[in-house]
């Protein structure tokens, strides 16, 4: 043994060659130079040199031939090698052995494409009259050690059929090999018979004439059709022998997630996934291709959305929650379509050696990716709805598309949905609860003005949004909403009264979560309806309260009533009494305090007394604009004054009304008394001119004129009181009050 | 010198056995002198790869010379 190994590995590669093939030195030449070739042009191993992972994959080889206690076996014997150290290149060793290491099972070894048949031919070189172009891909010499198998596994299945074929044709019905319909193995048959295999002399780009003579061997020499037939499908699902579909299911895995794969690019001008026309391909896997290759063009449009929008700052909360959604079901997707890396990862690794047909094929993944297919159409279908939309916009279109009959669609759709409304209710609850309103970006349908002052914080400031109502809230629920938290500002602001809202509002501020928006819509009309009313009205109610007992609103209700609708009588006369004198004058020589102290004169003289001094320190003269030829009665009048939150009440338009009803009943009181007087004085003078009888016929058309004029005053005053309900009972202020909150 | 020589061929032929077991295990077909070939083939730097398709393509004509020989005769 020690001088063999000084031996040259020429000599011993002889010696190799004789003692396999059991001939002598002189028969084996021919092998002995091929070998010499093989070794000298494949100097440098193409694989890891890691010993472990080779022995992981000896035992998993055992493990696959359900050899488990070979394979424990096999532990012990490679731990027992690794404690000799004898050996320098284990991994070499292992190497070789696991290459050279044949199922028991199977009928044959795997036997390495046929292109060596050529060169060890020693029969002649028969023409090939069927098939000589199925091998398109050159058969190198094989590279790694899976791709080799799987090369020798799609050709060998590709001739194994016209391998057989041809033996047929040319042997008649003689040998027949016992794996004809099976392995490769009929390959060393065919070849042998055969001879020259031109496949080592094919050009590479054999394809177009590969897939054409494809079709031709069935109808060329006439087999028995029981090889055919379950060879030729193999053969269909292969394709032509250049792309497999294992290629092809590998870059469609990267086209899923929207990277452009070898063969199928995407072409923007169509803005489609394209597959690679110079490339060869069979129709039927070409279609199916294509169908994949939607998903993901479909994936690409539901990226793209939200890597721009996700980045958008101004995009708002609602979006933002809309990208997330989006972004959690890509990330679903993602997972589908590692597991099916994984699974030819699996593949990769064990080599291919089982079955005919890799797991991972194109019909497989068809069926697979359908559900995901679906959700993404939906997903894709609803970004194109949400193109440009932010806000309560985007919760509506959300919503209109779950109105569909489909129930996986409306899951999802609910689901979204929820999520993205979550943000407006949480500012809703706000709102209602706290009347505070944080909208940077202007989604929620309350929209408050900042330029507005306190004095007209009710009327101006708060307003809605109409575009941004979602169209799950109504209208009706909206304006709710928005005095709900204009009530609980305005108590904060005008009134002062900064009690928490949990005084005001009995019922607790319910915890608000994602979960809890989707469980809304599943009652959409009963709970939150009740929340909003139960917040409407307990917040109205507060709010009447405080202004009825801190601001006395009703009082000065009836305050107006008596002063400025003329409702204190007595007042009002002594008033008219004092201020004939003052106002028989031109406007311009009135003075303003000296009115003013008439009119306290009249309050102290009269039941207006007793009236709280809150209220009569509000009243007031005020003199309206002059005009030239005016005299005092054309500029008097009375003024109310308001301020604070009864001001809101009485705004000035209000005011300005409540004044020019003032105005003509004071004009028609003064008409009255004015009449009054005249009557007065006719019936006076009327005993004192009995005794003019020249007069009497003037007088009495006096009378008339006067009588008349005071009927119509009369009937007019009659109206006024009664028919038009100027006065007012306690009871029409209350229900008028409601109306008002 | 005989006795760390003896050892050497005894953990030499022990590695030989091992060796020859992980063989049969994998149902390699090779015998005990084409296996010490080959080991030896490795130990020089051969790469694995080519001699396993060496080996392979050997044995494939082996068995097709043979039945070749069945056929005619």
């Amino acid at each position: 043994m020690a001088a063999l190994d000084q031996k040259s590995p020429n000599v011993l590669l002889q010696s190799l060659c004789c003692k396999i093939t059991g001939k002598s030195e002189a028969d084996v030449a021919h092998q002995f130079q091929y070998a010499v070739r093989v070794i000298g042009s494949n100097y440098a191993p193409t694989i890891e040199r890691d010993e472990f992972l080779v022995s992981e994959k000896i035992k998993k080889e055992l493990l696959k031939q359900r050899r488990e206690a070979d394979a424990a076996l096999f532990s012990e014997l490679h731990r027992k090698l690794q404690t000799q150290g004898v050996l320098k290149h284990r991994w070499s060793i292992l190497y070789l052995l696991l290459s050279l290491c044949e199922d028991p099972k199977k009928p044959s070894s795997r036997v390495p494409v046929c292109c060596y048949g050529s060169l060890f031919a020693q029969a002649l070189p028969r023409d090939v009259h069927s098939t000589p172009f199925y091998y398109a891909r050159p058969q190198s010499l094989p590279l790694s050690y899976p791709e080799r198998s799987a090369a020798a596994h799609n050709s060998s299945m590709a001739t194994s059929g016209i391998s057989s074929m041809g033996v047929f044709s040319i042997n008649g019905p003689g040998p027949t090999p016992p794996s004809l319909l099976t392995g490769p193995g009929t390959q060393a048959v065919g070849e042998s018979m055969r001879g020259s295999r031109l496949a080592w002399t094919v050009p590479v780009s054999g394809s177009p004439s590969g897939a054409a003579a494809a079709p031709r061997p069935p109808g060329g020499p006439s087999a028995s059709p029981a090889p055919k037939a379950p060879n030729r499908p193999r053969r269909d699902g292969d394709g032509s022998a250049e792309i497999g579909e294992a290629a092809l299911v590998r870059d469609l895995l990267y086209v899923f997630q929207g990277i452009d794969g070898k063969f199928i690019k995407m072409s923007s001008p169509e803005n489609s996934y394209k597959i690679d026309p110079k490339v060869p391909l069979c129709k039927s896997l070409r279609d199916t291709s294509s169908r994949l290759a939607e998903l993901g063009w479909l994936h690409n449009k539901i990226r793209k959305y939200t890597d721009s929008h996700s980045l958008d700052r101004a995009f708002g909360l609602v979006g933002q929650s809309f990208c997330a959604a989006l972004h959690q079901e890509l990330k679903e997707y993602y997972r589908l379509l590692s597991v099916l890396h994984a699974q030819i990862q699996v593949e990769d690794d064990q080599g291919v050696n089982d079955g005919m047909e890799s797991s991972l094929t194109l019909r497989r993944l068809l069926v697979w990716t359908y559900d995901p297919k679906v959700r993404l159409k939906t997903l894709a279908a609803l970004v194109d709805y949400c193109q440009g939309r932010k806000g309560g916009e985007l919760a509506s279109a959300v919503h209109a598309y779950g109105k569909t009959g489909d129930p996986h669609m409306r899951a999802l759709i609910q689901h979204i949905l929820g999520l993205v409304s979550h943000p407006i209710l949480n500012f809703l609850y706000r709102w209602i609860y706290d009347g505070e309103l944080e909208d940077t970006y202007h989604e929620f349908f309350v929209a408050s003005d900042p330029t507005v002052k306190t004095d007209r914080l009710w009327h101006d400031k708060y307003s809605l949004r109409k575009s941004m109502i979602p169209s799950f809230i109504t209208m009706d629920k909206a304006r709710k909403v928005l005095l709900i938290g204009k009530s609980i500002n305005f108590l904060h602001q005008v009134c002062h009264d900064r009690t928490p809202p949990g005084k005001i509002m009995p019922s607790s501020k319910s915890s608000d979560s994602p979960k809890d928006a989707t469980e809304l819509f599943t009652d959409l009309e009963g709970a939150f309806q009740s929340k909003i009313d139960a917040a409407y009205f307990e917040t109205s109610k507060y709010l009447l309260d405080v202004l009825n007992k801190n601001y006395q609103l009703l009082e000065h209700l009836q305050a107006m009533r008596r002063y400025l609708l003329l409702g204190q009588g007595d007042f009002i006369r002594h008033l008219m009494d004092l201020l004939k004198p003052e106002l028989v004058r031109a406007a311009t020589t009135l003075y303003q305090h000296n009115l003013t102290g008439i009119l306290e004169t009249a309050v102290r003289a009269t039941n207006a007394q007793f009236d709280s001094p809150e209220i009569l320190k509000r009243l007031d003269v005020r003199l309206l604009e002059v005009s030239p030829g005016d005299t005092g009665w054309d500029v008097f009048s009375l003024d109310y004054h308001v301020d604070g939150p009864i001001a809101t009440v009485f705004t000035r338009e209000c005011m300005s009304h409540y004044l020019r009803v003032f105005n003509f009943l004071w004009r028609a009181k003064r008409m009255e008394y004015i009449l009054t007087d005249i009557w007065k004085g006719q019936m006076c003078n009327a005993k004192l001119l009995k005794s003019m009888p020249e007069l009497s016929g003037v007088l009495h058309q006096c009378h008339v004129l006067a009588s008349e004029m005071v009927h119509f005053i009369h009937q007019m005053q009659y109206y006024i009181t009664f028919e038009v309900r100027v006065s007012i009972s306690p009871e029409d202020i209350e229900c008028g009050i409601s109306c008002v909150a | 010198m005989a006795s760390p020589a003896s050892t050497n061929m005894n953990a030499v032929r022990e590695t030989m056995d091992v060796l020859l077991e992980m063989s049969r295990l994998l149902n390699t077909g090779l015998d005990m002198e084409s296996l010490a070939i080959c080991v030896r083939l490795c130990e020089q730097g051969i790469n694995p790869e080519a001699l396993s398709s060496v080996i392979k393509e050997l044995k494939r004509a082996s068995e097709s010379l043979k039945l070749q020989e069945s056929c005619i005769t």
